[in-house]
């Protein structure tokens, strides 16, 4: 019984989910890489009271080079509502440096982040290769300086993501 | 075009921060404060897919995003032989308990009976539900990438899927 309230409950998403997909469809392919991960390791975030430990997020990441743009995105859904996105120049390879970044948030409403936020790729590879799917799968690793508006602010995002246009 | 943060308008940044970080530490005292969190926990997220063409017939197809919990067996304050996994999923949960400590690269039972929480508790009677994992996460890290494979999925006939998580300690 509860099986097909189940079922039932996943027809009703499949509508829109085929929507998205058509959508998606139309897109290069790799456009977008959807997953999640943890936002941990805050280094000088007391003072702000947030984060204090590790975030469950949910990311999505579009890298400038799976669709010849300048730039690249990253998006992070906290579990309590709320997004950070960082756009940040040139493709998502792994560089010592960090990049400046646009950063955004939508809490209530949407909003600049100042503090100068700066986004280090420290590591952006296929992940998955034991299951085959090394070239749908990506392991990806950024360090978040004045995170969140919060200058001093540091965290480690770690996620893993597949290729969003992958059946 | 890329322009440079100095010229943004940056007011508010902070002042979000602030606000949202109230928020915020207000549910990470409400979560620290479970009854029942066990001493040793990961926490995190990734995706899952369908691995075989069965999964579309339950209506399971593409990448779907998830957030998950682990308490890992053999560390403190938890089981010995048993590892206990949450997924989190957009329309719905599953929890169940499995074994690494075989590290078999072949399916194996559930040593419990998996729950779904959709609009209400399923715990079925004769689960079918297996786990593979070729090799068992390292849950003495803080932070841990983890690969399995769930076959019969949702106790489906055919339906294999794969999941892909990676977790910090808590």
């Amino acid at each position: 019984m509860t099986r097909i309230s189940m079922r039932s409950t996943l027809r009703a998403v499949l509508a829109p989910l085929a929507l998205t997909t058509l959508v998606l469809g139309a897109l290069p392919a790799q456009a977008e890489w959807l997953g999640g991960g943890t936002v941990h390791s805050p280094q000088g975030c007391e003072r702000y009271g947030w984060p204090t430990g590790p975030e469950m997020v949910r990311v999505r990441v579009r890298n400038g080079a799976d669709q010849g743009e300048r730039n690249s995105h990253i998006t992070i859904a906290f579990m309590v509502g709320g997004i950070n996105t960082y756009r940040i120049p040139n493709a998502l390879n792994a560089t010592a440096w960090f990049r400046a970044a646009t950063a955004r948030s939508v809490w209530d409403r949407m909003y600049w982040l100042g503090g100068n936020p700066r986004v280090r790729v420290v590591d952006w590879r296929a992940n998955d290769t034991r299951s085959g799917q090394g070239g749908n799968s990506r392991y990806g690793e950024f360090l978040i300086r004045n995170f969140n508006g919060e200058v001093g602010c540091t965290v480690t995002l770690t996620a893993v993501l597949r290729n969003a246009a992958a059946n | 075009m890329f322009t440079t943060v100095t010229e943004r308008p940056e007011p508010r940044g902070t002042a979000r921060g602030r606000a949202a970080a109230a928020t915020l530490a207000a549910c990470v005292a409400t979560a620290t404060a479970h009854p029942t969190l066990a001493a040793t926990e990961f926490f995190g997220g990734g995706y899952m897919y369908a691995w075989s063409d069965g999964c579309a017939t339950i209506g399971w197809t593409g990448t779907h995003q998830i957030l998950a919990r682990w308490a890992p067996q053999g560390t403190p304050e938890n089981a010995w032989n048993t590892s206990h996994i949450t997924l989190l999923l957009p329309t719905g949960t599953i929890s169940f308990g499995f074994d690494t400590s075989q590290q078999r690269r072949e399916f194996q039972p559930l040593p419990t009976t998996p729950s779904y929480i959709w609009n209400d508790v399923w715990t079925p009677t004769n689960p079918r539900m297996q786990i593979v994992i070729g090799e068992g996460p390292n849950p003495w890290v803080d932070q841990t990438e983890m690969v399995f494979g769930l076959t019969h999925f949702s106790e489906s006939d055919s339906c294999e899927m794969r999941v892909v998580l990676t977790m910090s300690k808590l």
